[in-house]
């Protein structure tokens, strides 16, 4: 097997994977959506252990799916161990295996950003289904943590340690960074390296209280902070799942300008653009505590701070600079370019939601509604999933030379963008109605709000099947004679 | 010197700390060591980079103190181990890559300190419950044990202080049960309380809990 074909076989693999378990997943998210319209009725118990497996099931597959990609790319740029990649791919895998495990037929409901003392106290399922769901999580971090040594020393090597791989003369040494041995690094390098060392400091509040937790797991007499726990946890969690945003901007950087017949350049304002990200990512998750009257206040400042600053980066950068990239070129509207145009705008709105309900005042008012999970649906469905979607049908088209017709292109567009709006104003408008989240019964006007969202969803599952079938058909058409 | 004789300190926090101090050597050690090579991938060095780590958070686990408290010698070889496995840290990731071990070796080092402040540590609402609480009565031994547990499993409905909140107020329980009988309604609870035994306490726990909330006043 050459190189290239070795890593599109690793690339294609977390993709397939990572869709596949993201199907999975919208599914299950229909049943819970359903279940809140009250069309159908379960017991709450099954409710919660479906919302536990979608959350954390479509973390992780939009994780695995931008991984791959990312991956791909990067080895193009300096070519990496491909069975330390296959090693992380098995690690996640067996660990998703193990959460599956423990939700069916364990019947774990603790949500994946469970705050100690759950699982533990209270539990309505078995402790053995406990331990899978822990061990399950710590393969996935392992896996993470795995893969992102990897891309760290990737761009170390490739670039000339940290003060290249962050573009350091570029910014202060014009002169030296042009004359320099080492190249200079492209975008897509930037979003590796923030990926990498965000990554890792994810992993490490990930890595203590998932080893804490399995301790206590094994030896209940051993303490934890439960406002320690809370801290790790959401450093963990929501540090991991902003990040899957970062590694797919990669496919944007050097997708896009494809379609525009123009080049994204690496720029001193685009460097500091990805410093601020690097510093943001790491501090913004403080804003999941603001109603614990417990937490030191300065880290309540930095939350605050930290989730406005990160906004700026990638709305001048990238969002804005991706505007400017296709305007007045001659720009291709294929299935790949409009997704990827798509993930931007749904990533500009989205960050709207985040940064209204990451001030503190109107926290008071949103903590804990459906506007919380109005904006991270927001992101990860109109912008992860569209810049996934876009780097898929990118290298379809590429490898066939083939183009999905308009038509085509108006059916997914209506059932994605369409249905995915009303899905997700579904969320908006409850949250602002102080529905709160993480309820199998919600109080008035939630049914109804969750009934028309829920024909949202159905579009929006009927828009993806559509686009399913549309790979399909160009992954079976034969290879062009020009692909690569 | 606890840290190199082994003789554990009260405080599992501290102790940490003094970990950590242990696993800062290691770590200067193994960079130190580190003697330059190609900058071609090791996949083997990239695994135990990544693993030790893990492996010595888990080896901080307090529980594991009670079994070396009786063993001194045991606990300095865990100490030495903490030493060593820092070390694996930080040379293994120089020998994935160069200066992968110096990322490496952070997320090891910030793990040990962070795990101070709260690892097996009692949790800060303990601290501010003793300090708030009025002046009363000697409290009994096993009811202090009983007070850490309260503070992790029971506040959250009944108050800091058992003054109620979600749950009713446990002040003057005595008054309305006996010890037996708080053991007995702790084990076998009448909804929405939860049930907390056998897990996660067990019979001790139970009585050490009763203790306590026999204690209110």
């Amino acid at each position: 097997m050459s190189d290239s074909t070795g890593a599109r076989a690793v690339m294609w693999a977390y993709l397939t994977t990572g869709v596949a378990i993201f199907g999975l997943m919208a599914l299950i998210g229909l049943a819970l959506r359903v279940e809140q319209a009250q069309w159908v009725a379960y017991d709450p118990g099954t409710f919660y252990a479906l919302m536990t497996l979608h959350g954390s099931g479509m973390v992780v597959a939009l994780a695995l799916s931008a991984m791959g990609g990312l991956w791909f790319i990067m080895n193009r740029e300096r070519g990496m161990d491909r069975t330390i990649a296959w090693s992380a791919y098995a690690a996640i895998v067996v660990g998703v295996l193990c959460v599956i495990l423990s939700i069916f037929p364990g019947r774990f409901a603790a949500a994946w950003t469970f705050l100690y003392p759950l699982p533990f106290t209270g539990a309505t399922w078995p402790s053995w289904a406990t331990g899978a769901f822990l061990f399950g999580v710590a393969l996935v971090m392992l896996g993470w943590t795995v893969y992102c040594v990897q891309l760290l020393g990737c761009v170390l090597a490739k670039y000339g340690g940290l003060r290249g791989a962050v573009g350091w003369d570029l910014v202060f040494h014009p002169g030296r960074a042009s004359t320099s041995s080492a190249p200079e690094p492209p975008p897509q390098a930037f979003a590796a390296l923030v990926t990498a060392v965000d990554g890792l400091f994810a992993a490490t509040g990930g890595m203590l209280v998932g080893v804490a937790l399995i301790v206590h797991w094994i030896d209940p007499s051993v303490a934890i902070d439960p406002l320690w726990a809370k801290n790790l946890t959401y450093q963990f969690g929501h540090t991991f799942a902003n990040l899957t945003i970062y590694m797919a901007i990669a496919f944007v950087y050097v997708a896009l300008p494809r379609y525009a017949n123009r080049k994204w350049h690496t720029s001193p304002v685009l460097a500091i653009a990805w410093w601020g990200t690097l510093l943001f990512v790491a501090t913004a998750y403080f804003h999941h505590l603001y109603m614990d009257f417990v937490q030191p206040r300065g880290f309540q400042y930095l939350g605050q701070v930290a989730s406005y600053l990160a906004a700026f980066p990638p709305a001048v950068v990238t969002i804005f600079g991706g505007a400017l990239l296709i305007y007045r070129s001659k720009m291709r509207w294929t299935m790949g370019s409009m997704f990827l145009y798509a993930g931007l705008v749904g990533w500009l709105i989205g960050g709207i939601g985040a940064l209204i309900d990451a001030t503190v005042p109107i926290n008071f008012s949103l903590h804990n509604t459906l506007w919380v999970p109005a904006h991270f649906h927001t992101y990860l469905l109109e912008g992860v999933t569209l810049f996934v979607l876009g780097w898929i049908f990118a290298n379809l088209e590429a490898r066939s030379g083939l183009v999905s017709s308009l038509l085509t292109r108006w059916i997914v567009g209506l059932g994605i963008f369409g249905g995915g709006a009303l899905l997700l104003l579904g969320w908006y408008v409850a949250g602002a109605e102080s529905v709160p989240r993480r309820y199998a019964v919600q109080p008035v006007p939630g049914p109804a709000i969750a009934a028309w969202a829920s024909i949202g969803a159905m579009l929006l599952i009927a828009g993806l099947v559509f686009c399913l079938a549309e790979a399909v058909r160009l992954a079976r058409a034969p290879k062009a004679l020009t692909a690569s | 010197m606890p840290v190199i004789t082994g003789e554990r300190e009260p405080d599992i926090g501290k102790h940490h700390l003094d970990h950590a101090v242990l696993m800062l050597l290691g770590i200067i050690a193994g960079l130190a060591l580190y003697a330059p090579r190609n900058d071609r991938e090791s996949a083997p060095w990239l695994w135990v980079a990544v693993l030790s780590p893990i492996l010595a958070m888990l080896l901080m686990a307090p529980s594991l103190y009670a079994a070396t408290d009786a063993l001194p010698w045991l606990h300095s070889l865990m100490h030495v181990t903490f030493a060593l496995l820092a070390l694996l840290t930080a040379y293994g990731g120089q020998s994935y890559i160069r200066g992968v071990g110096w990322a490496t070796s952070a997320l090891l080092q910030t793990m040990a300190i962070v795990a101070a402040f709260g690892y097996g540590v009692a949790p800060a609402a303990a601290g501010i419950a003793s300090a708030q609480a009025p002046a009363s009565a000697p409290i009994p031994g096993k009811a202090v044990h009983g007070r850490q547990l309260f503070a992790q499993n029971c506040a959250v409905c009944h108050g800091q202080h058992g003054e109620g909140g979600v749950g009713p107020s446990l002040k003057n329980e005595q008054a309305r049960k006996d010890f037996a009988e708080v053991q007995a309604w702790i084990k076998k609870p009448a909804p929405p309380m939860p049930t907390l035994y056998p897990a996660p306490l067990n019979a001790k726990d139970v009585a050490d809990v009763a203790a306590y909330v026999e204690s209110l006043k």
